[in-house]
């Protein structure tokens, strides 16, 4: 058993430390004022992180209660829907005692489901939740470059939310043409209800929701840049850090693309003109818009669409990374190839959006281009499941729930990246275009490992967070009822979906070609209902633990090398009191030199060798 | 892995590869509008008329063909996809309304449909239906009633059908854009298309909706064509040596005066023609009307109408002296003046032909 190296944590960092003169400024406690500017309008970033993580945690609940209904829909497609009449009123039409959901309302669901948990869980609850709380607290920061601005990207955030929600309960219905959002159908009011009062507040929210991702990245990134405490280079970063910054250059280049595809359909639908419309006859009438290009859209939207979905992904890898060299007593292996990787996803995601587009009506010949950039992605990403995999191997593990999570989180990931490989071949990609298999490939890749990412970081910096710990029990219940649930549900959506069963649709009776997966069927909803109840097990333990919690003792219960373990168990305003740590060496010294592990504000020691 | 990248590559280019220009091929139209698809065939020509959005009317003109082209006046609308099969087919992919995909799941076929932008996908149909029910016959899968609830029904193999359907969500309605597709043998289909009737011919033609009523279609007038000189060459060559009278069909005039209408001259020019051909007749035309009105009005309507058609004749280059020209009122009748129809045939100009120096 490898012992603890002997130093003194005080003495390194109270008087060791470095002094950036905190405590010389005497401008009030500008943090903790009182109930509102604490908890409310706050700007700490710890505060704000919390912020995040709970609307992503109602968000989720919501997205995720609207599959189970439209799960219901496909599941169980005879079966009287009266009793969620109360919730749904006029959406649910009784014949007979018999109460069917209407297709308006299963494609709003439908919609809505994609567009909340893409925008405001993952991205939002995800990176908006990590990169707040982690960025400052391990870089050795007292917070972030701009605690103001990044108030405000949590409140721009809630209010995307409001309008969200508020879209939810208007007459037409909120917004039913798939999260994508593609015109001429997002344009036309005449085309579905959805896209009348729905589509207009769909567009506000989702810009007011970019606003806040721009507040929130230029943050990250300045903080990034300017802020880490003396002795922490980039190369000594931990991965979660390069992904966070990573993820948030990928967001400040990508979102602003998107806002100005949404301002186009907004003057479209407003104002008469014709970016994404052409020679259209609908209700009755001819229009006069000709020459846009419906296609136009496409290439905007996949162009943030695309950079998004490795937004999602990479704050989780980066998670991931940190928790499973944490939990494996081990060196994270091949750091720099995982910066590497990091930068080369990051780059590539920039030129593969075209991949979502193959049957959309473009050349074909533009396709070759596009399929070869989407599979050269393939390999940073399989440098970094290598990496993942030869982390664990030979590792001291420590399988807690945190852990569990990130194993599950890489086992998630190459399931969904072999499928993308297939989706990434145009040819194949003619039969599983807008089939189950594509609703499989991206909700293993991205949707359940992102989620996974975000459990095991839950898990593991509960303790940060909170200051108590949560269940490991119920901890356990939820990620093995979970991991078994998702696979149950997505998995066989593959054979569904190569067997040629299009996804978006309300009900597969009027084909023969579709109709035959009835049992199949209801054994993913009836997984998915399982899983959604076991999810509510973990809001149960997360706020219950807020509360009653086991208390963290230690300030560093994971015995980890990063600074966020430096502080108070519960750490105040600017995080450290007195000096900050200065960092003498990376992340990653976990195991070195018969040392459990040596953190990264512990000098190099007499004799030592290999100090990164 | 790069196997596979350059293996998918090829294959991609193999199957998106549009149709060579002199290739042989059959170019169908689908279009899609909420929620069902419209199938166009471009009939005997071979090929799709022009189509213009802002011509569409629904129930009268529901593609918006331009029916001033003539390639869409044999065109036709089908209420499925017939193929025959072994023969490539490329069918033209539009869109009236918003997004929707071209999705034949049999066929590994998919291409959205796009307002204003046609898109195309080539593929070869290579098992007929029947044959494929054949196939299914043994399988355990396709065993049992097609409908659970009526006893009779075909058994699920023999009720086998391919299928079209909407790959891309378009509305509400997305989940319910069937057609069935039918692959039939080369015979099979020709008969299939001998059925079918072009849908300018069936519901448009000289209806108020067709902006060439009344006029005479280039189909028409090539017809008319070939009528006038079998008979004109048939009277010229038979033994006949009395004097023949023959009608001019399409020879028109406006109500109650002697102005040709713009039709006419299409006759009239064959006549000419057939002068210059058979140069030693003459002819005298006879003009007749029907007995509507005042009888001595109808005498100098026919005798004005048919020196309208001398004159017009001398114009043309004819010797004045082949020509002469006659009225007759409403004296000759050639069938009832109590109908409709009657007086429409008694209305007439002929022409006789005198045959003077058959050798
Ligand atoms: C090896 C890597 C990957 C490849 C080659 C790949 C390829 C593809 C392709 C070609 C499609 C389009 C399928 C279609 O619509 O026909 C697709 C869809 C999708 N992929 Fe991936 N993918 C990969 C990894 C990922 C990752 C890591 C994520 C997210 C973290 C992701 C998220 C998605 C999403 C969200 C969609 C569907 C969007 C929609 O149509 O609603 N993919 N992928
Ligand atoms: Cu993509
Ligand atoms: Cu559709």
């Amino acid at each position: 058993m490898a012992e603890v190296l002997e130093y003194n944590e005080d003495v390194l960092i109270k008087e060791q430390g470095y002094d950036d003169h905190f405590h010389d400024h005497h401008h009030g406690d500008k943090f903790r004022s009182g109930f509102i500017s604490h908890y409310i309008f706050s700007m700490d970033h710890k505060i704000i992180a919390k912020q995040f993580l709970i609307t992503g945690m109602i968000w989720a609940i919501i997205g995720a209660a609207m599959s189970i209904v439209f799960r219901m829909q496909l599941g169980f497609p005879e079966d009287s829907m009266t009793w969620i009449k109360p919730l749904l009123g006029k959406w649910i039409v009784v014949e007979n005692g018999i109460g069917t959901l209407a297709p308006e309302f299963y494609y709003a669901l439908v919609t809505m489901h994609g567009t909340i948990l893409v925008f405001f869980v993952l991205t939002a609850g995800l990176s908006g939740t990590f990169s707040n709380l982690l960025i400052p607290l391990q870089l050795g920061a007292r917070d972030m470059a701009s605690p103001f601005m990044n108030m405000l990207s949590y409140w721009f955030f809630f209010m995307a939310g409001i309008v969200m929600f508020y879209s939810l309960f208007i007459s037409t219905g909120p917004f039913a043409g798939g999260w994508t959002a593609y015109p001429p159908l997002s344009a036309l009011p005449q085309a579905s209800q959805g896209s009348g009062a729905g589509m207009t507040l769909w567009l506000v929210s989702l810009t007011l929701f970019v606003v806040s991702v721009l507040l929130g990245g230029i943050n990250y990134i300045t903080t990034v840049l300017n802020l880490r405490t003396k002795g922490m280079s980039l190369w000594r970063m931990p991965l979660t850090i390069w992904a966070f910054f990573v993820t948030a250059i990928l967001g400040l280049l990508s979102f602003p693309v998107l806002v100005s595809g949404f301002l186009m359909l907004m003057c479209d639908r407003g104002l008469g003109t014709s970016f994404f419309l052409s020679e259209i006859f609908v209700n009755g009438e001819a229009l006069p818009n000709v020459g846009g290009s419906p296609i136009l859209y496409q290439h905007l939207f996949w162009f943030l669409g695309h950079p998004e979905v490795y937004i999602i992904i990479l704050p989780a890898m980066g998670l991931v990374s940190e928790v499973l060299s944490v939990h494996a007593r081990k060196p994270i292996f091949g750091y720099k190839a995982m910066v590497y990787s990091i930068l080369a996803i990051g780059f590539l995601s920039f030129i593969v959006w075209a991949h979502h587009m193959f049957m959309s009506g473009v050349n074909p010949m533009i396709s070759n281009f596009f399929v070869v950039f989407t599979l050269i992605i393939a390999v940073p990403s399989a440098v970094k499941v290598f990496n993942w995999i030869t982390t664990l191997y030979g590792g001291n593990i420590r399988l807690n729930t945190p852990m569990l999570f990130a194993i599950g989180f890489v086992s998630m990931f190459i399931s969904g990246g072999l499928t993308g490989i297939f989706l990434g071949n145009s040819a194949i990609d003619i039969q599983m275009h807008d089939t189950y298999f594509v609703v499989a490939h991206f909700h293993i890749v991205m949707g359940v490992a992102a989620f996974f990412g975000m459990f095991a970081g839950i898990y593991h910096w509960f303790p940060k967070m909170y200051g108590r710990f949560m269940n490991e029990t119920l901890g356990k219940i939820h990620f093995w009822f979970t991991i078994v649930g998702a696979y149950a549900i997505f998995w066989p959506m593959h054979y569904i979906g190569m067997a040629g069963v299009p996804r978006r649709y309300y009900s597969f009776d009027s084909f023969d070609a579709f109709n035959d997966f009835a049992l199949m069927n209801k054994f993913i909803t009836i997984a998915a209902i399982i899983v959604f109840a076991v999810q509510i097990l973990f809001v149960i333990n997360f706020f219950y633990s807020i509360w009653y919690g086991k208390k963290m003792k230690t300030k560093n219960p994971w015995g980890a090398t990063t600074l966020e373990w430096t502080t108070d168990i519960k750490p105040g305003h600017g995080n450290w009191e007195g000096n900050l740590p200065t960092v003498h060496r990376w992340a990653y010294d976990y195991g070195k030199d018969g040392h459990d592990f040596i953190p990264q504000y512990v000098p190099a020691q007499e004799g030592e060798k290999d100090v990164h | 892995m790069t196997f596979l990248v350059v293996k998918g590559l090829v294959v991609w280019n193999e199957v998106m590869a549009d149709v060579g220009i002199d290739e042989e091929v059959i170019e169908i139209e689908a279009t899609g509008y909420q929620f069902a698809w419209d199938i166009r065939y471009p009939g005997p020509d071979n090929r799709l008329g022009e189509k213009d959005y802002t011509l569409i009317q629904l129930g009268i003109n529901p593609l918006g063909q331009n029916w001033e082209d003539p390639q869409n006046h044999d065109d036709f609308i089908a209420d499925q996809i017939y193929l025959p099969v072994g023969r490539k087919v490329r069918v033209r992919i539009t869109a009236k309304d918003v997004l929707h995909n071209f999705y034949l799941p049999h066929f590994r076929v998919k291409m959205d449909a796009v307002p204003g932008l046609p898109s195309y996908f080539v593929f070869t149909p290579t098992v007929t239906t029947e044959d494929f029910r054949a196939r299914l016959r043994d399988n355990a899968n396709w065993q049992g009633l097609s409908d659970p609830e009526d006893p009779e029904s075909l058994q699920k193999w023999e009720a086998f059908d391919y299928e079209l359907a909407c790959a891309e969500l378009c509305g509400k309605g997305h989940y319910s854009m069937r057609k069935i597709v039918k692959i039939v043998s080369e015979d099979e289909y020709n008969a299939w298309l001998e059925q079918q009737n072009s849908y300018y011919m069936s519901q448009i033609r000289n209806t108020d909706n067709d902006p060439l009523k009344g006029q005479f279609l280039e189909s028409d007038i090539k017809v008319n064509e070939k009528k006038f000189f079998e008979e004109f060459d048939n009277a010229m060559s038979s033994a006949d040596t009395d004097d023949i009278v023959l009608p001019l069909r399409n020879i028109n005039f406006e109500t109650g005066s002697a102005n040709l209408t713009n039709n006419s001259q299409y006759e009239l020019n064959n006549l000419v023609t057939a002068l210059t051909k058979y140069k030693d007749v003459s002819i005298e035309l006879n003009g007749h009307t029907d007995n509507v009105g005042d009888s001595g009005v109808n005498q100098q309507l026919s005798e004005s109408r048919a020196s309208t058609v001398l004159n017009y004749l001398i114009d043309r280059g004819v010797s004045s002296s082949r020509l002469s020209s006659r009225g007759y009122g409403d004296r000759m009748p050639l069938e009832t003046n109590d109908t409709e129809e009657g007086r429409m045939k008694n209305k007439r100009i002929e022409f006789k032909i005198f045959k003077k120096q058959t050798i």
